[in-house]
């Protein structure tokens, strides 16, 4: 049998109270008794609910408008230029240059069970903590699809897959280069390689956990001396075999705060992967030298885990 | 409500059982209301007390829909235990996007599931939902509830049949400017999405955009229900139910063969759980199945 589903949106308490017309509004009004009065009034309501649903429309759009640049600003700049750059040719950047043979590196690893559907885990955290390594000028680092890397930088010496140390690239492509005062400055689409091993068995995060995991990653932000930390759910989705939830944490500090935080993240052991990331200089200096501001997307997964069958049932999961 | 018709029924509730008093309908211009908004409430308050002056209404009280273009539905699968306010909110918090002090959320348990219970949480933006209360309250109506349409289509069709005439039945209400789509299995309502339809579709104007209407909805089903093992491939639903005040036989008839399922056939109300006062009506029940389960609702 089923089940009716009767909701109420109305504020709790308040239900709206009819007042009462005798008739059309017009009729009402000629009489200029208490029912016209309770009419125009409510009239005067519904004109100020108009007036205030526009200017909260206005406000609201403006509100996430700016809310929204700023989170485009921070989080995600696929193929932007880096500050001081113009696209070459005067024109406008050009799409992805693509090539037949070029192939994304293979998600495929030594890893069993849900775990193979994240092939990044700790690869990015790799790459941040050997950004301080490299021993050119970096600007920016900004992801775009799985496993892309675009690297703004400054260099005098020739780029190739190894430029940054400890670090293989599966290939480098260059969308800009030009030479300028103190080396030749340029924009390249890395290919990074998704970690074949690591070296712990990640827990799944249930639902009901993820407000912990926001809490902790929010407090260790703080704790490596990252400032303006914010940290937010910003998204989920289902997956084969579970569920996989987005968590933002943005803020600004150096490259050596960004880097003691991701790897306090990574102790957690916790089934979760930096999924985009953008680090970019606030000054001329490069992000090895000066203050940066980051936004990073951890995705947190409830999948099931490599080893342990016996765990316990996720509380709650979205249809 | 939508965009080009209103649709109003009264019934009369008592232990002889559910009476539909009266149904009325009339035509309504995008200047009253626009994009599911009242844009107009000096025009739009005159037509709902003409209709009540001339037909005589005795209601008290009465439930309006909200286009669902403005709330969200998700479900949830949980274990009874867990299905307290605080966790509520928590799922509130983390699943719904957006200032939560614009919104009003509810939640309702919709049937058994997996691991225990299907829960509903629904949010919808508080200024719609206001908006149209103030409607009812501005024709002299006790405001009980403001429902999402495709909760009003699913009550309407519920308190009709009792169970529904398949394990698994495709609901699509046809608004503008979004359709909504749902899946009833086993008599639990899971809610889906909302498509994008044509103006004209909605006014009768042309049918032309059916077509494309059921290839865009095919894709949203698909997308929102691989994973409950349904898809628009061979895993489709054993029944279709299509719904809204522009819809009537043919329009159905029409959406299942595009989407190849076979349409419900009936009339709800032959059922014999709902008597109609006045035999002669001409509206469809696709028509006024939504404006019923609103009725009921008070």
């Amino acid at each position: 049998m089923a089940k009716l589903l009767h909701t109420n949106l109305l504020l709790e308490g308040a239900a709206v109270q009819s007042a009462p017309v005798g008739s059309a509004p017009k009729a009402s009004a000629k009489t200029k008794g208490p029912k016209s009065k309770t009419l125009s009034y409510i009239i005067f309501g519904a004109v100020i609910l108009i007036g205030g649903t526009i200017v909260g429309y206005l406000y609201l759009a403006e509100y996430f408008g700016n809310k929204m640049s700023q989170y485009e600003d921070i989080v995600q700049h696929p193929l932007r230029m880096p500050d001081g750059m113009k696209p070459g040719g005067g024109g406008d950047p050009s799409p992805m240059p693509t090539d037949p043979d070029e192939q994304l590196p293979s998600p495929t690893t030594k890893r069993s069970g849900g775990l193979v559907q994240i092939p990044w885990i700790g690869a990015y955290e790799k790459l941040i903590s050997s950004l301080a390594k490299a021993d050119f000028e970096i600007f920016s680092i900004t992801s775009g699809a799985e496993g892309r890397i675009y690297i703004s930088g400054r260099t005098s010496g020739e780029i190739t897959e190894s430029i940054i140390p400890g670090i293989t690239f599966a290939g480098i492509d260059m969308l800009d280069s030009r030479v300028s005062e103190g080396g030749t400055t340029f924009l390249a689409d890395a290919k990074l390689a998704p970690i074949e091993e690591i070296s712990f068995d990640p827990a799944p995060v249930p639902p009901y956990e993820r407000g912990e995991v926001i809490r902790k990653l929010d407090t260790m932000a703080k704790s490596a001396g990252l400032k303006g930390v914010s940290t937010q759910a910003v998204g989920h989705e289902k997956i084969a075999e579970g569920s996989r939830y987005s968590i933002s944490v943005t803020g600004a500090g150096t490259i050596g705060n960004i880097v003691a935080f991701t790897e306090s993240a990574m102790e957690m052991k916790s089934m979760m992967e930096i999924g985009k990331i953008t680090i970019e200089s606030v000054s001329d200096k490069s992000i090895k030298e000066g203050e940066v501001r980051f936004g990073l997307v951890y995705r947190v997964y409830d999948l099931p885990p490599i080893k342990t069958p016996a765990v316990e049932q996720p509380l709650a999961a979205e249809l | 409500m939508d965009e080009a018709k209103a649709v109003v029924v009264e019934t009369d509730i008592s232990p002889k059982g559910i009476l539909i008093e009266k149904i009325a309908s009339f035509p309504i211009t995008d200047k009253q209301v626009f994009w599911g908004r009242i844009a107009d409430f000096d025009g739009l308050i005159p037509r709902f007390a003409e209709i009540k002056k001339t037909q005589k209404w005795k209601a008290k009280l009465a439930s309006i829909n909200l286009p669902m273009h403005f709330c969200d539905i998700k479900a949830f699968d949980f274990p009874k235990a867990y299905v307290k306010k605080s966790n509520i909110e928590w799922e509130i918090q983390s699943n719904f996007v957006g200032d939560p002090s614009l919104y009003r959320f509810d939640s309702i348990e919709a049937g058994k599931s997996k691991r225990g219970i299907t829960e509903l949480v629904l949010g919808a933006i508080a200024e719609a939902v206001d908006e149209r209360a103030t409607l009812l309250a501005s024709i002299g109506l006790n405001a009980v509830a403001v429902e999402p349409d495709i909760l009003s289509f699913y009550n309407g069709l519920a308190s009709t049949m009792l169970s529904f005439p398949a394990p698994s039945v495709l609901l699509i209400d046809i608004s503008y400017p979004y359709s909504s789509f749902a899946l009833v299995k086993d008599n639990v309502f899971i809610p889906g999405g909302n498509v994008k339809v044509s103006e004209d579709f909605l006014r009768g104007v042309s049918l032309d955009a059916v077509p494309g209407f059921a290839q865009d909805l095919s894709k949203a089903f698909s997308r929102k229900f691989e994973l409950a093992g349904f898809d628009m491939g061979e895993h489709k639903p054993q029944m279709l139910i299509v719904g809204g005040l522009s819809v009537d036989d043919n329009v159905a008839d029409l959406i299942a063969k595009e989407l190849e399922i076979p349409p419900y056939r009936k009339n709800p109300l032959a059922e014999g759980l709902v008597k109609l006062k006045d035999k002669k009506i001409v509206l469809s029940w696709q028509s006024y199945i939504k404006a019923l389960g609103l009725a009921l609702r008070n």
